[in-house]
């Protein structure tokens, strides 16, 4: 297998998750499984808009290593992350993860890895805009469970 | 040589500002000490910003609260974070 290949973009502008994912798939035609994932900001009552931000350099840096450790764990032919920063609508996109490995189980297992650790270990900060007033979005305590499923030494394997 | 100060999420509220530049004192021996002495009278600010939920970046490596600082030879940047919260 040649070397996995890693793209990580952090957006300030809208991105188009179904090309991406088609893109994706293009580069990817020895990978018999391709997961993609995406979160869009919901509609949700009065909140008006969403404002992301990262701490440039440092939060690509961050993504390096869940990406590193992923590759670790699984046997993936390629990862795409996206991540938007700035003032999102609802049903923006926010995050797009997409994995390609030979069989499926890896793809989604990664994938799903790739969430939980970008939830939690990546350095952005969102607030939310409802009329004009703004709020920080904190971490849920399920973000962290989620996370401390992949901490058994031989999860995932 | 002086270093920059960076706020991100909610600390940037707390601190009133997302950035500052500074001196570090010699007598400033780890980050400890530097979240004291940067909050000097702001004790909301001094809590704030040792919780334990605050994840501290030295030169944008993560850094824990007792890690020393080499006199003399200051980071050029410290950022302190509130929990994150992407995706």
């Amino acid at each position: 297998m040649p070397a996995p290949q890693v793209s990580i973009r952090i957006m300030e502008n809208a991105f188009d998750p179904e090309a991406e994912a088609a893109v994706f798939r293009k580069d990817n035609p020895a990978a018999g499984a391709i997961v993609t994932f995406l979160g869009q900001a919901r509609e949700d009552g009065g909140v008006d808009r969403l404002v992301l931000e990262h701490y440039a350099g440092f939060t690509q840096k961050m993504i390096e290593n869940i990406t590193t450790e992923a590759l670790d764990r699984w046997p993936l032919h390629a990862i795409s992350i996206l991540h938007r920063v700035g003032e999102l609508a609802p049903q923006a996109p926010i995050v797009f993860v997409a994995t390609a490995a030979a069989h499926r189980r890896p793809a989604f297992e990664a994938a799903d890895f790739l969430m939980d650790y970008l939830k939690s270990e990546a350095p952005f900060w969102k607030q939310e805009i409802a009329n004009g007033a703004a709020r920080w979005v904190e971490p849920r305590a399920q973000d962290h469970e989620d996370k401390a499923r992949w901490a058994a030494p031989d999860k995932g394997k | 040589m002086a270093t920059r100060i960076l706020f991100f999420g909610r600390l940037r509220e707390a601190a009133g500002t997302s950035e500052q530049l500074v001196n570090i004192p010699d007598a400033v021996l780890d980050l400890a000490s530097l979240i004291e002495w940067l909050a000097g009278d702001n004790h909301a600010l001094r809590e704030t910003l040792a919780a334990p939920s605050t994840r501290i970046a030295v030169d944008q490596t993560l850094a824990q609260a007792d890690a020393r600082l080499q006199p003399g030879k200051p980071p050029e940047e410290v950022a302190f974070m509130s929990p994150f919260s992407g995706g």
